[in-house]
């Protein structure tokens, strides 16, 4: 098996060195490479960076699976009606997902410049004046949000339209003999025949959202200031602009630890919802 | 048939792809027409920008667009065949070992890129491989590893059992098994696989970035973010750019769409 031998060398090893590194001080430049003990950990119990971005990270992950899942059950139930116009619109709405994040990057970068679109249509309504919707450390993180979410909703919507597809029509005749309204169908049939795709959805949500780079680059490039640097970003920065590459791993190793048990809490809390049903 | 559901939808669905619309007419205006009015239809088409990108002296589109061709085919080539040998190998196996690979194939699935690719540059350094399309094809396989064996074990359920057996009894050994029996019935699998990890592997930034150089290697998304970097930024070539480097996968996607969200779910375990 020779894919397990590659996965086990670019994959698992990277992983266990990681750990290890973490433990040392190690400069690329002078290859420097010194036991330092728990020396990382201690200096990132006060690092203000590290904190800011974590915090970035859960806010943007916290509003990316709320949203994404909300607007892509909206789009789904919407969506699913065997028409022409629909099965054409549930073909166009996937290919945000399809875009490379740094192209999508830098399309809302664009959008959302001092004078671009957006800032033009709200001036003309009179609705807001001139917000720096990348410039300003307020407004940059509900911009980054905006194109995570774009692509993320597209994912969701497909997803939950090919859920709903499975949900037998008796089912629905049943309930609407029943006579219930459209909110009892919604909380009763549609909610819990669509937890494996919450399952998927959310994941997938977490997994972007963790691994955020390129959409904020393209965006921020980090900034105002340090106002939208993800953890991502904190590490290559450490890492190879400022070539602390074992104190860069201690940020990795906490970052593995906090995705890998968000998932899994979220993969077996949601994926139980799938059984009792 | 309401009407009003179909308005509403069509209405949602031109805000949503709204951005979509805006890059590609942008793309064929001057960069006058785009500051003033970037949602208009232009007022005289120019393929201009189109022509600039493909002309630049340091040659980076076209440079780019080669790599990314090179390392996405030769990606896609060997996450096929190491993922669907290791999912047929997985038939084999006994249930505690095929679930102790499975554990490990899903940390590799749920696993932001980020954390481990400092180590991924000391192991590609330490074989010379660093800075190189081979080392950054390997890194690719093994990472689309765990996706392409999902994918490849859902379909495999769909082979009855008996079919497999009766072909060791008939004398046929692994490989002949693998090529004869398990390939056709894997081809709608490994459609999704192409589509998908060559969508993925494609739209890569952060991992060429680092493991091809940050200052020599360059593919598409490299290409794009370099262009940004240099000067200061004509919108009209940024968006050409895009438009160009974005044109393969759509076109994949629209052909292929039925295996990419077949694939997806395939792969997410359903």
């Amino acid at each position: 098996m020779p894919g397990l031998i590659l996965f086990g060398l670019l994959i698992m090893l990277p992983i266990l060195l990681t750990i290890v590194y973490s433990f040392f001080k190690i400069s690329f430049l002078t290859n420097q490479f010194d036991y330092v003990g728990f020396k990382n950990f201690l200096k990132l119990l006060h690092k203000k960076d590290f904190y800011n971005s974590l915090q970035i990270v859960l806010t943007l992950t916290i509003i990316a699976v709320i949203f994404s899942n909300l607007i892509g059950i909206i789009f789904a139930k919407l969506f699913n009606k065997n028409n022409k116009i629909f099965i054409v619109l549930r073909v166009l709405i996937f290919t945000p997902f399809i875009l490379s994040p740094i192209v999508v990057g830098y399309t809302f970068s664009s959008i959302l410049t001092d004078k671009g679109i957006l800032n033009q249509f709200l001036n003309f309504f009179s609705i807001t004046h001139d917000i720096s919707w990348l410039g300003d450390s307020k407004y940059a993180l509900i911009s980054i949000s905006i194109a995570l979410c774009w692509q993320l909703v597209a994912f969701c919507t497909v997803i939950y339209l090919a859920c709903l597809k499975n949900i037998p029509s008796e089912l629905e005749d049943a309930v609407n003999i029943d006579g219930a309204n459209n909110i009892q169908k919604f909380r009763y049939l549609d909610w819990p025949l669509l937890a494996p795709a919450l399952t998927i959805n959310t994941v997938v949500i977490l997994i972007s959202s963790f691994k955020l780079y390129d959409r904020v680059l393209a965006l921020t490039g980090g900034g105002p200031g340090r106002s939208t640097e993800t953890i991502s970003m904190l590490i290559i920065r450490t890492a190879f602009n400022e070539n602390r590459v074992g104190f860069a791993s201690s940020m990795s190793l906490i970052l593995l630890i906090l995705s890998g048990i968000t998932t899994f809490v979220a993969l077996i809390y949601l994926g139980k919802r799938e059984v009792t049903i | 048939m309401s009407y009003k559901r179909i308005i509403i939808s069509v209405l949602l669905s031109m805000i949503f792809l709204f951005p979509l619309y805006m890059i590609f007419i942008n793309s064929f205006k001057f960069e006058l027409d785009i500051i003033n009015n970037p949602a208009a239809l232009p007022d005289i088409y120019t393929f201009k920008n189109y022509l600039n990108i493909f002309s630049r002296s340091d040659q980076l589109f076209t440079k780019s667009l080669l790599n990314s061709v090179l390392f996405t085919s030769l990606s896609i080539i060997f996450v096929l065949i190491l993922s669907s040998t290791l999912a047929f190998s997985m038939y084999f196996l006994s249930n505690r070992v095929q679930n102790i690979i499975f554990i490990f194939l899903l940390l590799g699935l749920i696993l932001p890129t980020p954390i481990i690719l400092i180590p991924v540059f000391t192991i590609l350094k330490f074989f010379k491989l660093n800075n190189t399309v081979v080392g950054l094809v390997l890194f690719f396989s093994a990472y689309y590893l765990p996706f392409g064996t999902l994918v490849f074990k859902g379909f495999l359920k769909n082979v009855p059992k008996e079919m497999i057996e009766a072909s060791f009894i008939d004398g046929a050994n692994f490989y002949i098994c693998y090529y004869k029996i398990v390939l056709p019935v894997m081809k709608p699998a490994a459609a999704s696989i192409i589509i998908i990890t060559g969508t993925w592997v494609w739209n890569d930034f952060l991992n060429p970035l680092i493991l091809l150089g940050p200052l020599q290697g360059t593919t598409v998304t490299v290409g794009l973010y370099r262009m940004v970097g240099q000067y200061s930024v004509n919108f009209g070539e940024l968006f050409a750019f895009m438009v160009l480097i974005s044109l393969p996968v759509i076109i994949a996607y629209l052909f292929l769409q039925k295996y990419f969200i077949e694939g997806l779910m395939a792969g997410s375990g359903k």
